[in-house]
């Protein structure tokens, strides 16, 4: 009798407690501090049609106001890595805080004989940036071709309890054109001698 | 002698002056032929599908200037478009530092259609792009808007505006 008399409250209780204690919902959730992403990250990827396997290294480090990402991709058509057509290309894409918060801007290099301008999007400039939104950080993109159609490349991780998930789009016009998503997990420094 | 000479320097001045005025007619000429007629104008009506943001009553003003156009939607500033060096599109001067959340605006010509492009930085660094088509109608012009951005599937909307200038 004492026991049903207090279920309701014992109830409410562990519901409230449920609440308060249970991990926000990704819409929920604040936006990560860009040093959360720091680290370097193992993994594969795939686009669909045509049918293409990568195997990707990414590497987040900190720079003086910002950022830098090192991505190295071994470009595959088939499960096999040791192949007669296997391509690899790596870069680097540093960026700087900007004074919107959240956004970030393509580092330029100062040179004594140049000034540092902004990219002209309408005059064919690529126009590139990033941002951290809840738990992604996004980069992207865009430059207008000369006969007015515009081409956005959408590169996104998301950071996930394995390390991040990975997701590219590049529109044509608005229209997604090619696709690719993976899978990455975080990856410890291995202080080992060979 | 002399005096055939005087009539032929003559022709040549004025065939000069010729070539010189139709030389500054043909763009004017050209400039005036940028947007179609049918678009041109005021319109109206209600627009209704998924790119919520723009819903229910809706205008659009549409001005055909020498080298470009001006446009005007509902309860918005007038955004003017002059048409790039090689022709090929339509630029706007509006704005300033998209990074800064400024907008970038431009427009191309598709068969009868125009298409203008709005795109901005948002919120969180995200991007958000609009794409509006005006193909002429009956009594008016289609609209199909499309709008592009971070963390969303594309969304599209349209409406059939009528002529109200007329």
């Amino acid at each position: 009798m004492t026991a049903e008399r207090h279920f309701p409250r014992i109830a409410a209780t562990a519901l409230l407690a449920l609440l308060v204690l249970a991990p926000p919902t990704r819409a929920d959730s604040p936006d990560a501090a860009i040093e959360e992403f720091f680290g370097a990250y193992v993994g594969e990827a795939m686009i669909e049609e045509p049918a293409q396997f990568r195997d990707i290294i990414v590497s987040i480090n900190p720079i003086r106001n910002g950022f830098s990402i090192y991505t190295s991709t071994v470009i595959r058509t088939g499960p096999r890595r040791a192949v007669k057509d296997v391509k690899w290309r790596a870069e680097t894409q540093v960026f700087v805080r900007t004074g919107t918060p959240h956004v970030f801007e393509p580092m330029v290099r100062k040179s004594m004989f140049s000034e540092k301008r902004d990219p002209d999007l309408m005059a064919g400039d690529t126009l590139a940036w990033a941002s951290v939104r809840g738990r992604t950080l996004g980069v992207y993109a865009m430059n207008l071709l000369a006969d007015g159609h515009y081409e956005l490349r959408v590169f996104e991780r998301t950071l996930t309890e394995l390390g991040m998930d990975l997701s590219f789009v590049r529109y044509n016009d608005g229209l997604p054109v090619r696709e690719l998503r993976g899978s990455l997990a975080r990856a410890k420094q291995d202080d080992e001698p060979n | 002698m002399f005096g055939n000479r005087c009539i032929s320097r003559s022709l040549s001045v004025l065939m000069g002056a010729g070539v010189i005025m139709f030389s500054l007619a043909a763009p004017a000429a050209a400039a005036s032929k940028t947007v179609p007629e049918d678009l041109q104008g005021k319109f109206r009506g209600t627009v209704t599908g998924a790119a919520s943001e723009i819903s229910g009553e809706f205008t659009m003003i549409l001005q055909g200037e020498r080298g470009g156009f001006t446009i005007t939607w509902s309860g918005r500033d007038r955004i003017g478009f002059q048409k790039s060096p090689d022709g090929k599109m339509f630029r706007s001067e509006a704005g300033g530092r998209i990074l800064d959340g400024n907008p970038a605006y431009w427009a191309r010509l598709e068969g009868d259609s125009l298409i203008v492009y709005s795109m901005r930085v948002g919120f969180h660094g995200g991007y958000d792009i609009y794409t509006y088509i005006y193909t002429p109608a009956e009594g008016g012009v289609d609209m199909v808007i499309r709008h592009l951005r971070s963390g969303s599937e594309p969304l599209e909307s349209k409406a059939r505006l009528k002529r109200y200038d007329r």
